[in-house]
């Protein structure tokens, strides 16, 4: 094979000195070619984007520097050259792109500005010929209307239009290597897939290579065209991506692949990582992953693995892998993974029943605040949980999902339509009454960090529900029982004095479930709970609440934009597209027989690990419209691949079995529900 | 852009009325007798019944009030109890001194202020960080009725640089102006320190260090420019301070400003006068509030466009 672009050899990376020094990046080695995309995989704080940053020597100053290994682009050695020389290589040779597209825009300058620099700076590129190739760039990266989108500042684009932006600032340098570092993880399914698409015909067009740097496993099957897994710093396995698919053997990877939920592990508990990832800070003497491998021996302890090529350039650091270890006497544990017990007893009766609920802000505009139009954030939506189920509400960013839990909640009035819980309608309670109501349905937020108070300690947070409410007799009682519910979700009683920055994220959603869970309530209203962790925490975090359930008969509303979440934990589940819900069903009919066009796009939009998969993603054409102005007739027509001339007249009515409903005119109302009209 | 303006400027509008009818109320409310004050104790009650009709303190506050406005409106402020000269006049007399002070200190501060903070972020833990903050802290603790005295002793008293105190010739205005900045930069150019630290750590600046930008254009272009937004609001306030005359520094200087006008005023009673320099200062202060909010404006586009995120 031809010379490697760019090869990275034994590199080692060092954060801080003395004792506190920890090595994110300890000894990587592989190499990309021209036109191939790399990419590496693991999750959060295993090294990956330390690796990145310091290929472009860009590690935190002034604590990160490169303490060993080097970094061949070319045959030339970038970790040897002078800065002003590295300065014509970051941009130009090798440029990146990041995880936050929201932030890594300079606020107050236009992006036609931060498109020209690079080219002022690589290619000498100014005035008319400059304005000209930021207008051809934007063009490239699907930027409709680029005359105008040029001047405009970033904060007047969306999250996928920043993130197209970020790729012209890259693509402005004509790099050989593109780092893509979880270019997509801030983005909603669909503006993924356009912008996976878009990295991918860009690759083909330019034939540069691409690092991509992800911890989705679906996304790395769809792009890359080999795969390295990074666990603790080093390299534990890499291989093409056929046979990484086909046959991982590190016993990380192949857990990563079994704590992935999806529709097939429904009546099992996910497999789960125990543990954390070793601080970094320490010498190793055995394996990294020792502690928290299912199939771990003393030798593993004893001894750290070597890096085992295997055929077909499929190498594996793990001693199982290595003909001239011994192998272990017995296999010291096999795990299968448990059943979760049935559910306790047969749905109970309708316990959350809403009505045609609709919430609308005002728009303020003038000196004088005068009211000139609403954003319909809800309009209309009707859902129902019965007693111990799950109704997942998944939609995009933007759609209402959230503003549907927070207006069931009575934290957000509704404008109009009911919200009944348990017979009792919550729209018209207010004050005491609906305070002491509250015990009965809790709310979990995305970002557990940010839903606690910094400075109590979290045994007071838990603690404090029960206060408010009454409940939990003495101190002392209520002591008991806030220990009670740390172990009840899998945290030590031992913790109840410390603070929440001292947790990791998975233990910190931990604690906001057994705050929640604290005043007994019926109904949990869960805003994307899992979407800040990882896999391996996700699955420990869905064990959980699917273990709850079953014990406590909780019911859940489940708001996420991740169907496989969906597949794996929720009974029924709605679809919501600006502000309404377009499809509603149990979850395998609509999962498995979406109606509306809307949900096929959004499942077709999901990177999936099918070895090889070549599907075909149903591409919705531009963005989420505003709340404020939403299309003329079915708000959806605009994007929809099958739009009819009746779409754009009006909204269209409810059709389908009692069972499965959806709002499209594909289904006439009166037969749809005895067709299969797809 | 337009309706952020006007929005702005109805708010000032506002609050400049509310400045005027508290200040006339508690001049009207706080005890002591201006008439008493002109004639001294001896004059007859016919004479201070005179004298109280010849101003107007006869009559009812509201219409007293209505009058005071009526005036405003003309730029008439009344006449001033002790010299008898027009209170505009007099203002007016004072107010260059004032505004060249203002701004002769402001441009110093922004000289020291912004290179030392900027140079203190970018090398943050090194001798030069520990220097520059060692200064500021300095400049902070020194009060300006000790640094000023001091200063008049060195570069007048004893190299006989510049002039001890008054307004003559160029060189009166260094010292008030040094004197004034000093404080006021050590203020600012820990602002600067840390608001220059925080964008320095933002992606965005990680953005443009990845396009392979040399680092001047990245500290200053990326980086001095966002770390300005919440630089703006301090140093508003600081010019409002400035604005409304540095009582104590022209005091020190004996520098002709609206400060010491003020000082003056207060003195002998001259309530009008008094009345005339509060508004002055509110003014002022509401004036540079606006020009805050414009440059912010200008510095922001999230707050020019309007919308956010």
């Amino acid at each position: 094979m031809s010379q490697p672009l760019i090869r990275l050899d034994n590199l080692t990376v060092r954060i801080g000195s003395g004792d506190g020094a920890v090595r994110p990046v300890d000894g990587v080695s592989f190499e990309i070619h021209r036109g191939e995309t790399f990419a590496l995989l693991g999750e959060s704080g295993c090294g990956k984007s330390m690796t990145a940053l310091a290929m472009l020597r860009l590690l935190p100053q002034p604590a990160g520097r490169i303490t060993g290994g080097h970094v061949y682009l070319d045959g030339e050695d970038l970790t040897a050259l002078p800065e002003v020389e590295m300065r014509r290589v970051r941009g130009r040779r090798i440029a990146m792109i990041f995880q936050e597209p929201m932030t890594s825009l300079n606020p107050v300058l236009t992006i036609g500005d931060q498109i020209g620099e690079t080219l002022r700076q690589h290619h000498r590129l100014t005035g008319r010929a400059a304005r000209e190739r930021v207008l051809e760039l934007l063009d490239a990266v699907g930027i409709p209307d680029v005359k105008r989108r040029q001047a405009e500042y970033p904060h007047q684009l969306s999250g996928g239009m920043k993130q197209r932006v970020m790729i012209a600032i890259a693509l402005a340098g004509e790099p050989d290597l593109l780092i893509a570092d979880e270019p997509t993880t801030a983005l909603d399914v669909t503006i993924q897939a356009q912008v996976l698409e878009l990295l991918q015909r860009l690759q083909r067009d330019t034939h540069m290579a691409i690092l991509l740097i992800s911890h989705d496993l679906g996304i790395v099957a769809g792009m890359a065209e080999r795969v390295a897994v990074m666990y603790a710093g080093q390299l534990v396995e890499e291989a093409t991506r056929n046979r990484f698919y086909a046959e991982a053997r590190h016993p990380y990877s192949r857990r990563l692949f079994e704590s992935l939920p999806d529709v097939g592990k429904r009546d099992h508990a996910l497999a789960t990582i125990p543990g954390f990832v070793p601080h970094l800070d320490r010498e190793f003497s055995g394996c990294r992953f020792a502690d928290r491998c299912d199939r771990v021996w003393d030798y593993c302890r004893s001894h750290a693995p070597s890096w085992n090529l295997g055929s077909e350039r499929h190498h594996v650091r793990c001693h199982l892998a290595d003909p001239s270890v011994p192998a272990p006497a017995s296999v010291v544990k096999e795990r299968t993974p448990s059943r979760h017990a049935d559910s306790a007893e047969a749905a109970g009766g309708t316990l959350l029943d809403v009505r045609d609920l609709q919430l609308h802000f005002p728009i303020h505009r003038g000196v004088f605040k005068r009211v000139v139009g609403h954003v319909h954030a809800v309009d209309g939506v009707s859902l129902a949980i019965p007693q111990g189920r799950t109704l997942a509400l998944v939609g995009e960013s933007g759609c209402g999902k959230t503003t549907v839990g927070k207006a069931i909640l009575q934290l957000l009035r509704p404008t109009a339509g009911s919200v009944r819980f348990d017979d009792i309608e919550l729209t018209r309670l207010s004050g005491k009454r609906l305070r002491r109501r509250r015990r009965d349905f809790q709310f979990i937020f995305q970002d557990p960090y940010s839903s606690m108070n910094p400075r109590m300690r979290v045994g007071d947070i838990v603690e404090e529900g029960m206060i408010v409410q009454g409940i939990g007799g003495s101190r002392a009682e209520r002591r008991r029982r806030v220990a009670e519910l740390f172990s009840q979700v899998g945290l030590s009683a031992e913790q109840v004095q410390r603070y929440p920055h001292e947790f990791s994220g998975g233990q910190r959603q931990r604690i906001c479930i057994a705050r929640a869970l604290a005043v007994d309530p019926r109904l949990v209203i869960c805003d994307e709970p899992t979407s800040a962790l990882d896999v391996s925490v996700q699955a420990q975090i869905l064990n959980l609440l699917k273990h709850l359930q079953i014990r406590l008969g909780l019911s859940y509303l489940f708001i996420t934009h991740n169907l496989s979440v969906v597949a794996y934990l929720a009974d029924r589940v709605a679809v919501m597209y600006l502000g309404r819900i377009v499809e509603e069903g149990p979850v395998a009919e609509v999962l498995e027989h979406p109606r509306h066009p809307y949900t096929q796009a959004l499942l077709s939009a999901v990177p999936r690990i099918e070895a090889g998969g070549e599907r075909r993603v149903i591409r919705l054409e531009g963005e989420l419209p505003s709340p404020a102005s939403p299309p003329r007739g079915c708000h959806f027509h605009p994007r929809c691949p099958a739009v009819m001339p009746a779409c754009r007249e009006s909204y269209p009515g409810e059709s389908g079995d009692g069972d499965h409903r959806v709002r499209c005119f594909l289904y006439p109302p009166d037969t749809a529900g005895r067709q299969t009209a797809r | 852009m337009l309706s952020y303006l006007t929005q702005r400027l109805a708010g000032a509008v506002l609050v400049v009325f509310g400045v005027i009818s508290i200040v006339f109320l508690l001049i009207h409310l706080i005890p002591g007798d201006p008439v008493e004050i002109m004639l001294g104790e001896a004059a007859s009650a016919t004479d201070r019944e005179a004298l109280r009709v010849a101003l107007g303190l006869d009559q009812p506050v509201m219409l007293q009030f209505t009058h005071y406005l009526h005036g405003l409106l003309q730029l008439d402020l009344g006449t001033s109890l002790q010299s008898r000269r027009s209170v505009t006049d007099l203002l007016l007399e004072r107010l260059p001194a004032t505004l060249l002070l203002a701004g002769v200190t402001l441009a110093v501060t922004l000289a020291m202020a912004l290179p030392l903070g900027v140079f203190a972020a970018v090398r943050r833990g090194s001798p030069w960080d520990d220097g520059a903050m060692t200064f500021s802290m300095l400049g902070v603790s020194i009060p300006n009725f000790w640094l000023g005295p001091l200063l008049i002793l060195v570069f007048s008293l004893w190299l006989g640089w510049f002039p001890v105190s008054g307004r003559e010739g160029v060189g009166s205005v260094v010292l008030p102006a040094l004197t004034l900045s000093t404080g006021l930069a050590a203020v600012l150019s820990r602002m600067v320190r840390s608001s220059m630290l925080e964008v320095l750590g933002e992606d965005y600046i990680r953005t443009a260090r990845a396009k392979g930008l040399p680092p001047h254009r990245v500290i200053f272009h990326h980086g001095l420019r966002n770390a300005l937004l919440p630089v703006i609001t301090l140093l508003g306030l600081q010019l409002g301070a400035l604005l409304g005359g540095a009582v104590i520094t022209e005091t020190v200087f004996s520098w002709p400003g609206i400060g010491l006008l003020t000082i003056e005023a207060i003195q002998s009673r001259d309530y009008p006068v008094v009345q005339a320099c509060v508004l002055l200062i509110s003014v002022g202060y509401v004036l540079v509030n606006l020009l805050t909010d414009i440059a912010y404006a200008w510095a922001d586009p999230r707050i020019r466009l309007g919308g956010g995120g």
